[in-house]
């Protein structure tokens, strides 16, 4: 084709500028973000933020509360995606696809659409400021995601081990954790890197049922940083700090957690 | 084109198309649904009348189940619309 006409060289070359325009249009909002919140008082917009809680609120405290939201997050949903993947992959019962389309139909639905019945459900339950009472909404929302993924994982997953393995007397439990899980373990650990970065900018959630500033995750500190704050530029220097702040812990996710989902993606079971 | 990428195409572009229903912290942070309503999506709109005064609780029920029956319908119709093309 027209790859033809250039040599080897050239549409490497022509690749990588490609991929350096792309990158510097990805980076562009890191660098002015970094501008926005060195202006004024530079790196002490950053120091007064851990020194001066705003609000109330220390920074710190706000990322160990996203931590716990996100933690039981990503379990809940991991646990069930992986079961559901593997039932609707590869057992046979009936109604399977009807099963698996109606929980993707869910894909589509809107936090907010379900926000009245949830506020209602979570009082309740006495879940305010408790938080399984974020955790457990976000997870709904994610799990028709999470079983869409592990579903279409099914394929790297061969059906002769799963075979070999009832030839073995294993049962479903035991090919569940000992064939399926181990082979589909680079979208686990997709699926874990997504619940983490989906959980930490949930915002939603935590507005409506978080009352209690001890409970602020880190999200939902930008906005109560923004009410805190006033409009004389040192402070919007240091909302645009607090927002750098806050979003450190969703880029060390992707970096560290990209390896891993790479790392892991180009492996096979069995080879043809 | 790409055989191999089928599933990920699969699974990137109905997440995609169908989580697009669900914008709503971006808007709300950056426009808040304004100038007037012209950038309201219809997260945004629920979530005004679920957090403004007076009783307008029930509006908001309302709306919330025709986004659900729309939301689903959309969905239904592009999952049939991803399934043929995938076969």
């Amino acid at each position: 084709m027209t790859d033809g006409a250039l040599g080897l060289i050239a549409r490497r070359r022509r690749d990588r500028l490609i991929l350096a325009v792309m990158a510097i249009a990805f980076l562009f909002p890191l660098y002015s973000a970094m501008t926005e919140a060195l202006r004024g008082g530079g790196l002490s917009n950053f120091t007064s933020l851990f020194t001066r809680p705003l609000g109330g609120i220390a920074i710190w405290k706000t990322y160990i509360n996203s931590l716990i939201v996100d933690a039981l997050h990503a379990s809940i949903v991991v646990s069930v995606s992986t079961m559901a993947g593997y039932a609707f992959s590869k057992l046979q019962f009936a109604g399977r696809n009807l099963f698996y389309y109606g929980s993707i139909l869910f894909l589509a639905i809107p936090g907010t659409a379900i926000l009245v019945p949830l506020y209602y459900v979570t009082h309740q339950a006495h879940l305010f400021n408790n938080y399984a009472g974020v955790a457990v909404p976000e997870a709904a929302l994610t799990i028709p995601f999470g079983v869409l993924l592990m579903r279409n994982f099914r394929d790297n997953v061969p059906d002769a081990l799963i075979e070999a393995a009832i030839v073995d007397q294993a049962d479903h439990w035991q090919i569940f954790t000992k064939v399926f899980l181990p082979i589909a373990k680079p979208a686990v650990v997709n699926l874990t890197v997504l619940c983490f970065m989906w959980s930490l900018q949930d915002f939603l959630w935590p507005v409506i049922f978080f009352s209690d500033p001890k409970k602020t995750t880190a999200a939902q500190a930008v906005q109560s940083f923004h009410a805190t704050l006033t409009e004389s530029p040192i402070d919007a220097a240091r909302y645009d700090a607090s927002l750098v702040v806050l979003a450190v812990p969703a880029v060390l996710l992707v970096i560290f957690g990209l390896r891993f989902i790479t790392g892991g993606l180009t492996g096979g079971a069995v080879k043809d | 084109m790409h055989p191999m990428l089928r599933a990920t195409h699969i699974t990137i572009i109905l997440a995609l198309l169908l989580g697009s229903f669900r914008a709503f912290e971006i808007v709300l942070l950056s426009t808040g649904g304004g100038p007037s309503d012209n950038t309201e999506v219809v997260g945004t709109y629920i979530y005004g009348y679920v957090t403004s005064a007076g009783s307008t609780i029930g509006f908001a029920s309302a709306a919330s189940v025709v986004v659900l029956v729309v939301a689903l319908l959309g969905s239904a119709v592009q999952m049939l619309f991803t399934r043929r093309g995938s076969r």
